[in-house]
């Protein structure tokens, strides 16, 4: 084989594993992800979304690279809701799964059209474009973190399609960018971050902490990055002493020096804002060091992921993080969503559920109740349901004092928990009141 | 011992040799003089399986070894010293020597052929230590033939063995060519210096565009009136 | 002053894997003059070797390690033979491409078979825990690597400067046609060569998964500081490799020690862009 036809083979081998193993890769909920199929009257393409029987929904969700179990089961779970919602299932509580399909438009199904943004900014902004102009979905929802958010969040700013999502970066609802067409119903990283302050206050005030020192320890992307200015103002609001600030790559060969450092700081308490591979770096290096940090509150990020806590295990007890949702809340509708995943077919590799899935069910949920409200999707319309969008707090999982939105599209009601790993879950340890177990601190330490 | 018969060969498909004859009888020295591009050093990659050979018969002892690998060749007993040296220039000059014999696994036998390469050109031996390309270009042309005298070939093929060697050195290379052919070795050199080459052959031909045109004993040509005007400057 | 010999201690072993990397990059590009884009690949596939054999073997990585530099010895031949060796006979702007699209092609089939998420080691390992000499703290599998990279230096050097077939290496390197005309095989010594390369770089990936997550994805970063190794230790020169990989490290480390975690790699590139800028060719570079 001359060298040129040698050449093209391997690039085309390589394009199509690329294009096989990322992107282009939109699935309907007819056959996504794992091979299951569900016969709740979807159609397959055609059908304009605003006319005809299916709504369209977009999903954005990372299907590979970083994340991608995340992503997995969050489309995962996304197809279970669409069937409750399609379907008529007045036995249970949760919104919008009593009748079939949205009533003010004639019993129409929602249809998910699914796509991998691969945690890479750029996917993210060319799936978003496509969904809407080629999909014509009219919403688009799914898994993002707060940097791929943000770029995608200029595409339906441009398209004006509502974009309804979870991330926590303050700066998407803080009036920098304006985003008209961009809706946050879960809490950002300054409530977080003011939670994990009032929690040191209260283990202080009520279990005689004294927790005086932190230490920062955050991945130097957008999501570290948002959260150390506010780490930065609220320790100083509650007067507690930062001692070592550490910004490091999350993609990094080596965490010596990081955990090094820290481990001179010798903080009362270490705040982390990592991913899953990161922190479990972290945590070898630690244990290589023959150091463990006395106290750790982690943001969410890798803390929270399936693969993370699969590898930890019970070295993970007593490590607490924020939350939005501990699956220890007690109210029926919370409970009964717990028992619908365990038991769903769609739950290819039986997790629990945990709170990023059902922050990313309720923006779904809000979708389908605003075009439930609007009786149209058409995009005003739907924007304008999604703003005063009427609620039953006992049909929505996660227990907030309410839904408000402020100008810039943030519900300005919602609030947070820390939770605290304990024997295979974490605990929702404060508010005292919605806790389902006392705080433990300090940790004890590794075994080396 | 060497019979090449009307060859062609040629780079990609063009020849550049087109009808080439020579014959090398055992222990003489068989000189090939042309100008620049007549085909000299084309013809001797033909011969040592570098160049395809499109036309004709290249026997050697009566075998035919068109196409045959170089460590095949050295099997039989055939040495290259190729155009410009080629020295492994980072290595010591034992060193090169020793890749001389490289296929030779006997260490006695290596050691042997050192010692006769060290005895026929002294200089060498002197120089064994030192990176091969500190040498000065006449060293290194003594070591270049001493790494094919390695080989210990019946055949000893020399390809431009003066070029860009002050004459002083010319002389004292050939000297030296003079003295490996007493030896045993039967030579093939191949020169742009027709003079001196001439003088030291025992047989010689003459390529002119990649064509042997003409042929004889060294001293034959030396007085021969075309070889005279067109080589040695009348 | 024992966070000091602490760092410098941790800085050696980080900079190993880059050493061992770096180690396989110089010996592809010395002999046969090609820039091997696949290493950090092949350093992939050592890890998810390690991985397997750990899951369903129950086998300790340094047991996994001789597999791993056997099957990367193996299959380093076969993509020799395959493609290499074709690559060669072409132009070079095809030579340079040619690893890059092998490390694609690598990458993607990685992530279809393996599948994309973070892995760690599953069963428990003989190398874990730590010695503690008081001025240092040893952790036992961060051993792994340096010891492997001292090794694999001092082999390579005997290899190439007291071996037969080593010094046939580095004769075809210097000099292809004439290495030919002594009866070596030149293409037999950039087979040997670039398998070697692949199982330095399958070994260096089974020592890696004692305290890193692996992912197909995980050869980039390791790659992209071998290359720049390479460069500051003299490109074609395994000794400088070795001894670059290593200064990195301590770079690496001491930077963010001292200085700030936030730029430690910008500590990195200065070491590199001062070492080329006294020597453009490199330490050792030829």
């Amino acid at each position: 084989m001359s060298m040129k036809k040698l050449i093209c083979l391997l690039l085309t081998a390589a394009m199509m594993f690329s294009l096989v193993a990322c992107g282009g890769n939109t699935t309907t909920n007819n056959t996504a992800g794992n091979g299951n199929t569900n016969n709740s009257g979807t159609t397959d393409e055609g059908g304009d979304a605003a006319t005809g029987d299916t709504i369209r929904i977009g999903v954005l969700t990372p299907l590979t690279g970083a994340s991608a179990q995340l992503g997995n089961q969050v489309a995962e779970i996304y197809q279970m809701v669409t069937d409750i919602i399609n379907e008529e299932h007045p036995e249970l509580t949760m919104a919008m799964a009593a009748n079939a399909g949205i009533q003010s438009m004639g019993g129409a199904k929602l249809e998910l059209v699914i796509a991998d943004h691969k945690s890479d900014a750029t996917t993210a902004v060319s799936e978003a474009r496509r969904l809407i102009s080629e999909e014509n979905v009219v919403a688009i929802c799914g898994e993002f973190t707060s940097a791929i958010a943000k770029a995608v969040a200029v595409v339906t700013e441009q398209y004006q399609v509502p974009l309804v999502a979870s991330c926590s970066a303050v700066s998407l609802t803080d009036g920098t960018n304006n985003f008209q067409w961009f809706f946050r119903y879960a809490i950002t990283d300054e409530t977080y971050i003011k939670d994990t302050f009032d929690f040191l206050n209260y283990l202080n005030e009520n279990y005689d902490a004294g927790i005086e020192t932190v230490a920062l320890f955050s991945e130097d992307s957008e999501f570290g990055a948002n959260i150390v200015p506010l780490e930065e103002k609220y320790a100083e609001e509650y007067g507690y002493e930062i001692v070592e600030t550490i910004n490091y790559s999350s993609s990094a060969t080596n965490l010596t020096s990081e955990v090094m450092r820290i481990k001179e700081a010798d903080p009362d308490v270490l705040l982390m804002s990592s991913f899953v591979s990161d922190a479990l770096l972290f945590f070898n290096t630690c244990k290589e060091q023959q150091y463990t940090p006395n106290f750790i509150i982690g943001q969410r990020g890798g803390f929270i992921q399936s693969d993370y806590l699969t590898a930890m295990g019970d070295e993970n007890n007593y490590i607490c993080t924020t939350a939005s949702w501990g699956s220890d809340i007690t109210t029926a509708v919370t409970q009964e969503l717990v028992e619908l995943w365990a038991n769903s077919e769609y739950n290819s590799e039986k997790v629990a559920l945990m709170d990023s899935h059902v922050k990313d069910v309720m923006n779904l949920l809000f979708i389908a109740m605003a075009i439930e409200q609007a009786g149209t999707t058409e995009n005003t319309a739907l924007r304008e349901a999604l703003l005063n969008l009427e609620y039953d707090m006992d049909t929505l999982m996660i227990p907030w004092s309410g839904i408000e939105f402020n100008e810039y599209g943030q519900n300005t009601k919602a609030n947070g928990f820390i939770t605290q790993y304990y024997d295979g879950a974490y605990r929702t340890v404060y508010p005292e009141a919605g806790a389902s177990m006392e705080p433990v601190y300090p940790m004890p330490e590794f075994a080396y | 011992m060497l019979k090449v018969e009307h060859v062609q060969t040629g780079y990609d498909g063009v020849p550049v040799v087109h009808d080439a004859s020579l014959q090398v009888n055992q222990g003489t020295i068989v000189a090939l003089v042309g100008s620049n591009g007549s085909g000299k050093t084309s013809l001797l990659r033909a011969i040592t399986g570098t160049l395809p050979v499109m036309r004709g018969n290249i026997t050697y002892k009566g075998q035919s070894i068109v196409g045959m690998k170089s460590y095949k060749l050295l099997d039989m007993g055939i040495s290259m010293v190729p155009e410009g040296r080629h020295l492994f220039g980072k290595m010591s000059v034992r060193d090169n020597l020793m890749m001389g014999a490289y296929t030779v696994r006997d260490k006695a036998e290596i050691e042997k052929r050192l010692r006769f390469v060290f005895q026929l050109l002294p200089r060498v031996e002197e120089r064994q230590k030192q990176q091969a390309d500190t040498l000065s270009g006449g060293e290194q042309q003594m070591v270049a033939i001493a790494r094919g005298l390695m080989a210990s070939p019946e055949l000893l093929i020399l390809d431009e063995p003066s070029l860009g060697l002050m004459p002083k050195l010319v002389t004292e290379i050939f000297e030296f060519i003079r003295r490996i052919k007493d030896a045993g070795v039967t030579i093939i050199i191949v020169e742009q210096n027709a003079m001196a080459t001439l003088e030291m052959s025992d047989y010689a031909y003459v390529m002119q565009n990649g064509e042997t045109i003409l042929e004889g004993t060294g001293q034959d040509l030396l007085a021969d009136e075309q070889v005279k005007k067109a080589y040695l400057g009348g | 002053m024992t966070v000091f010999l602490q760092g410098v201690y941790e800085g050696i072993i980080n900079g190993s894997i880059l050493a061992l990397i770096a180690m396989g990059i110089a010996l592809v590009w010395g002999v046969m003059n090609i820039l091997s884009f696949s290493q950090g690949e092949f350093l992939m596939l050592g890890m998810f070797v390690s991985y397997y054999a750990n899951r369903y073997l129950g086998l300790d990585p340094i047991v996994a390690m001789p597999l791993s530099a056997g099957a990367l010895f193996l299959l380093g031949i076969v993509i020799y033979k395959l493609i290499i060796s074709r690559a060669l006979r072409g132009p070079i702007l095809s030579q340079r491409l040619i690893t890059f699209a092998l490390s694609m092609v690598l990458v993607y089939s990685a992530q279809m078979f393996f599948g994309a998420e973070y892995k760690q080691l599953v069963n428990p390992v003989i190398f874990s825990g730590t010695i503690d000499l008081g001025f240092i703290t040893i952790a036992k599998q961060k051993l792994v690597p340096f010891i492997l990279a001292l090794l694999v230096a001092g082999l390579l050097f005997l290899f190439l400067n007291r071996t037969r077939m080593g010094k046939a290496i580095q004769a075809t390197s210097m000099d292809r046609y004439a290495a030919g005309l002594v009866g070596i095989n030149p293409d037999r010594s950039y087979t040997i060569a670039f398998a070697m390369a692949s199982a330095v770089a399958g070994a260096a990936g089974c020592a890696l998964t004692y305290y890193y997550y692996m992912f197909p994805n995980v050869g980039a970063t390791f790659q992209l500081w071998g290359f720049i190794a390479v460069a500051m230790g003299g490109f074609g020169s395994v000794t400088g490799a070795f001894l670059s990989g290593l200064v990195m490290g301590l770079a690496d480390t001491l930077t963010g020690l001292y200085v700030n975690t936030a730029i430690k790699y910008i500590g990195v590139c200065v070491v590199f862009l001062v070492t080329v800028s006294f020597r453009p060719k490199g330490i050792f570079g030829k």
